[in-house]
This record gives structure tokens, C-alpha cells and sequence, in this order.
């Protein structure tokens, strides 16, 4: 009996925390985007201006935006679960707003709120990405597939 | 001054939100926690270049954090909440910035 309340315990937490990504977080992630692509899309121009990108790794750049960008736009908290944010985006986000602000196109403090809105999105693109099913993991989780496999399937195709 | 505009900018949101018998959709401290913050940064920012999106970007993690689409598609009552919390941040800053 304890076992069966400790279950529905489970259960319903588990929905609770379904209904909250979904209805929640996820429009929240969506919304936010936007300016974090705007930062992304500017680190990139950042990275190719400086050699430091090939138009290859700037097209991976952007497919990986663009897929992000479709996941969000679809509700797929899934597909999220296996998603690295800072393996990539992340970090050209924040190359983005330190390119804006050596360009001065942003103030030192206008940069401290677009930092403070990447935050707000890694903050809950993560809490979307934390165990988005009650059983199995990311690894096993079959719609996860890294950026490199997806590429990699759409050169084969 | 940037305590008085942040209750009145919450108060506001609050009030919009309660037409359509819907609450803030996180708790009123965070939302006023936030738009305290940005009021702040954006106080110092006002007279940097970028101001605007600075603005339109903090306007936007107040709106979101309040529960207020900020989608091009939003209701009726969501864009005039949104109208509230940008035009209450950008003056709101300025003034507390003293370039008003």
C-alpha cells in the first residue's frame, strides 16, 4: 500500500512536472529565443570575422539554431533532453553580446541584461531538458540525435 | 525612485492580469525582484548605445517571468501588457537615470 502511494506520489509529480514544461517553460524557452538567436547569429559573424570559423562551422552554427529553433516552435521537449546548449550556441551567444559591446553597439550595461536574458533561457532550457520522461534516459531515448549524426544522415540522404 | 516605479509597474501587470482572472506566473517577489534589477542596469545603461534593445530585451524577461506572451500573435490584453512593462522600463530607467 505504501509502495502503491509512493507510486502515485511519483506519478502525479512526474505529470505536475510534464504539464509545467509544456505549458510553462516551454513557451517561455520559445519566446526568449529570439533575442539569444540574434546574439548567436552576431558571435558567429564574430567568429568568421576573426578566422576562427570556417562557412562550414558557421553553417553548423546556424543548422544547430535552426533545429533548436523548429524543437522549440514544435513543443518537442524531447528531442531537447539530449541537447547540449553549451557545446555551441551558448558559448557563441555570449561571443555575440562581448562583440556587440567591443563594437559598442551595446553598453556595458545594456550587455549585462542581454547576459541576464541568456541566463533566463539556459535556465530553462534546462529545466525543459531535465528528465523529460519517467523512464529512460537521453541516452536510450531514440528522437535524441547529436547535431553531427543529423548532419551526417541528411549528407546521406 | 526605482522601488516606487517597480511597485507601480507590478501593480499595473498584476492588475492586467487579474481582468482576465489570471495570476502572475511566477510569484510576485520574483517578478518584482526582476523588474527591480533590470530597472536598475537599464538606469545605467540609459545613454549607451543599444538602449533600446537593452530595453526590449529586459522588457521581455519581466514579461515572460509575469506570464505575459510576448509572442506577435498575443491577445489583446497580453500586448497592452507588454506595452506597459516596455514603456514602463524605458521611461521608468531613464528617469531613475537621470536622462529623462
Amino acid at each position: 500500500m505504501k509502495q502503491l502511494l509512493v507510486l502515485s506520489l511519483a506519478l502525479l509529480a512526474s505529470c505536475a512536472g510534464a504539464r509545467a514544461r509544456d505549458h510553462v517553460l516551454m513557451p517561455l524557452a520559445r519566446q526568449s529565443w529570439p533575442d539569444v538567436r540574434t546574439d548567436v547569429e552576431r558571435g558567429v559573424g564574430d567568429a568568421l570575422a576573426a578566422s576562427e570559423f570556417t562557412i562550414a562551422d558557421a553553417d553548423a552554427a546556424i543548422d544547430e539554431a535552426n533545429w533548436l529553433e523548429e524543437t522549440l516552435e514544435a513543443g518537442q521537449r524531447l528531442p531537447l533532453a539530449g541537447f547540449d546548449f553549451e557545446a555551441l550556441l551558448g558559448p557563441l551567444a555570449e561571443r555575440g553580446i562581448q562583440a556587440q559591446l567591443a563594437a559598442g553597439e551595446v553598453g556595458p550595461n545594456g550587455a549585462e541584461v542581454l547576459r541576464r536574458h541568456l541566463d533566463l533561457f539556459r535556465q530553462t532550457l534546462s529545466l525543459i531538458a531535465d528528465r523529460p520522461t519517467l523512464v529512460g534516459t537521453p541516452a536510450d531515448n531514440p528522437y535524441v540525435k547529436k547535431p553531427v549524426e543529423r548532419r551526417l544522415e541528411a549528407k546521406l540522404r | 525612485m526605482i522601488v516606487q516605479t517597480t511597485n507601480d509597474l507590478v501593480a499595473l501587470i498584476e492588475g492586467g492580469l487579474a481582468e482576465t482572472g489570471r495570476d502572475l506566473e511566477s510569484s510576485a517577489f520574483v517578478v518584482r525582484q526582476e523588474v527591480a534589477t533590470q530597472l536598475s542596469l537599464l538606469a545605467l545603461a540609459a545613454g549607451e548605445p543599444g538602449y533600446e534593445r537593452a530595453v526590449r530585451v529586459a522588457a521581455r524577461s519581466v514579461a515572460l517571468r509575469a506570464g505575459i506572451s510576448v509572442t506577435e500573435d498575443a491577445d489583446a490584453v497580453d500586448a497592452r501588457l507588454w506595452g506597459i512593462v516596455y514603456a514602463g522600463l524605458f521611461f521608468g530607467a531613464r528617469v531613475a537615470g537621470g536622462k529623462a
